[in-house]
């Protein structure tokens, strides 16, 4: 038997042969699995996606029609004032009467006023405190004059946590037993009252007012809140009418909360916001990510209120340092580090958040909020460059979907302004800290994001 | 002649972008697709991820192919797709193997005698370390030369040609390891 060595070639040869004709390897359906996993995830991401677009769309609708609607209703009340005073102003009676009337009406005014600046310690309180708004305005009132059958008042009240009582509609000081059918307009606060009887009422007096005739009868309103509004003294010389408001400085937690719906005490909305992410210094980002969802607030008390959501967001990040992406070891065995990792993740994050209100202003308030958040890696997508450039191939991706899930894993900071744009709308917006507690992810980051979240929110609270 | 009709039309409708015709496509190469990954890969596990990131290519880029047949194009991605994976492993690879070889000659006739089956071939190229894997492959199995390999793999000419001759050395040390189990066993 020879012992030839088998030379390099005949080796070569000897595989070459045999590899070339390979057996046929049965096909693997848990391969196929996989597969089509990777080919439908991009389908079932833009699904997703189109999941959201459609919400925010529909949500979008919703708060546009809410929007409208509360313009509406405000257009109704001024209608609805109007109507009443013209109807009212149409009906006429004989000048004789009419000056009874007037002189009756006069002269009871000014007697109400010196019984209650003599008597009434809440109108003495009144005028030490409040704010004092005189407007002056010249008013044409002889066609009132000539038009009037009845007195025209309008009370205004405004729900007081003091007095509960005074949600119910009660006669002024100077209204008369025989007007009780005038017409009662009611207004929730008083910034309504302002802008209402400066666009509504232009044509009419107004004077703070107790309820002096009937203290004994009914119980007293407030006279912080009570504001009776009277057609203009008629015999007010040079057709020159005072318009005079008087409150307190305004401070809306008087405002009860105990009458409002359960309703009342939500909002809903819709949120965007640049969001900045970073496994590394807070200076360190790379792209812009873009969030987008939608925004509840629970009121639980008049300041303090619980937000939460849920927000389709994009973290976008890079890292050259391995010691803030910790591959699993399961990932690859082999130890080999990439120079640069960015990584691009679509989470749903479900914050939920405690807000307090430092500042109420009449349309503009300021909060700080903090919370919880709930990350869901719907996907990540990470892309591992190495340092040896490769001309076929110079780098390398990784996808997962759904791996992850972190609950109440990131804790959020938070401020804000928000502003009322409407009677139910407002905008606010509110610039975020969210940082993980652990790692989080496949790559396990501690992941750290800022951004400003802008809100547009519907309030369903009416009063 | 009816397969080859059969595979231009489901290229076709790949080409397409026609839902369904994937898993034909898969179906299709499957085989040929793992035979070659198995070559560049230690694993079943590992050939099959080889093969469905190429798989992924050709589905995406299927409609820049042209002229070439799908096979090798196929083939190329595959090839592409394993040394990028071998990238990964080369440092591992290195550190692993470096002072793990010596020479070791076998005959003609003992290469006859112990009567290799593909599956045998497929084990003992598996068992190889990744870079000596590549370049026997690229070089031996599927044609490429130095430079090629040299590129291919951004390594020197020179590292290609020593990684050849180990993995060559590598591999007669199997067989005659096979060859020794085998006659232990045969005289009990």
């Amino acid at each position: 038997m020879s012992t030839r060595k088998l030379s390099d070639k005949e080796l070569d040869q000897y595989f070459k042969n045999i590899l070339k004709k390979p057996e046929a390897v049965p096909f693997d359906e848990a391969v196929w699995r996989s597969m089509n996993q990777k080919l439908t995830r991009p389908s079932a991401r833009k699904g997703f996606l189109n999941w959201v677009i459609g919400s925010s769309i529909v949500l979008i609708g919703l708060l546009i029609y809410l929007f409208i609607t509360s313009f509406i209703n405000d257009s109704d009340h001024i209608q609805s004032a109007f109507g009443q005073t013209s109807e009212a102003l149409a009906d006429t009676t004989s000048s004789e009467e009419q000056f009874q009337n007037h002189t009756n009406l006069y002269n009871r005014w000014n007697r109400e006023k010196e019984i209650s600046k003599s008597t009434n310690s809440d109108h003495n309180y009144l005028k030490d405190t409040s704010k004092k708004i005189e407007i002056e305005q010249k008013l044409s009132f002889k066609k009132a004059v000539d038009a009037r059958r009845k007195k025209i008042n309008e009370e205004i009240i405004i729900s007081d946590t003091h007095n509960q009582d005074t949600n119910t509609i009660k006669s002024s000081a100077l209204t008369s037993k025989s007007t009780k059918e005038n017409s009662f307009t009611f207004f929730q606060n008083k910034q309504s009252i302002e802008e209402k009887a400066q666009d509504i009422f232009k044509s009419v007096l107004f004077n703070v007012a107790d309820d002096l005739d009937h203290s004994e009868s009914t119980p007293v309103i407030n006279p912080r809140i009570c504001f009776t509004l009277q057609e203009a003294d008629l015999d007010f010389p040079n057709d020159l009418a005072l318009v005079s408001i008087s409150t307190p400085p305004f401070d809306s937690s008087e405002l009860t909360t105990k009458s409002r719906r359960f309703i009342d005490r939500f909002s809903v909305g819709i949120s965007l916001a640049p969001d900045l992410s970073t496994v590394e210094e807070l200076n360190e980002f790379d792209r812009v990510g873009l969030d987008g969802g939608i925004h509840l607030e629970y009121f639980i008390k008049d300041r303090l209120s619980i937000t939460g959501g849920a927000l389709y967001t994009q973290k976008i990040y890079r890292t050259s340092d391995l010691s803030e992406y910790q591959l699993p070891d399961t990932f690859w065995s082999n130890g080999i580090e990439p120079e640069r990792i960015n990584a691009n993740c679509d989470v749903i994050d479900i914050p939920i958040n405690l807000r307090y209100q430092l500042i109420q202003g009449l349309r503009t308030s300021a909060f700080i909020s903090a919370g919880l958040s709930s990350y869901i890696m719907v996907t990540e997508l990470y892309e591992y460059n190495y340092s040896e450039p490769n001309d076929l191939i110079n780098q390398w991706y990784s996808e997962f979907t759904n791996k992850n899930q972190h609950y109440f894993g990131v804790y959020n900071f938070s401020f804000g302004v928000s502003h009322r744009i409407a009677k139910n709308i407002s905008i606010e917006v509110e610039p975020y800290l969210k940082n993980s507690f652990g790692r989080v992810g496949w790559g396990q980051v501690q992941l750290k994001s800022t951004g400003a979240l802008f809100h547009f929110k519907y309030s369903f609270r009416t009063q | 002649m009816k397969k080859s009709k059969k595979l231009s039309t489901i290229i076709k409708n790949c080409q397409e972008n026609n839902q369904g015709n994937e898993r034909e496509l898969y179906e299709y190469f499957f085989s040929y697709g793992m035979s070659v990954s198995l070559r560049y890969t230690a694993s079943y596990e590992e050939a099959a991820e080889v093969l469905n990131d190429s798989f992924m290519k050709v589905f995406q880029k299927i409609g820049s192919l042209k002229k070439e047949t799908f096979k090798s194009w196929f083939r190329r991605i595959i090839i592409n797709t394993a040394t990028d994976l071998y990238r990964k492993q080369k440092k591992y690879d290195f550190l692993q193997h470096e002072d793990d070889w010596s020479k070791t000659d076998i005959s003609a006739e003992e290469l006859i005698t112990a009567q290799l089956s593909y599956q045998d071939l497929m084990n003992l190229v598996q068992q190889l370390t990744p870079a000596y894997r590549a370049v026997f492959n690229l070089y031996v199995i599927d044609g490429y030369k130095h430079e090629e390999i040299a590129d291919l793999l951004k390594i020197s000419v020179g590292s290609s040609k020593s990684n050849l001759s180990r993995a060559r050395d590598m591999l007669k040390k199997m067989i005659k390891k096979t060859l020794n189990y085998e006659y232990t066993k045969a005289i009990g």
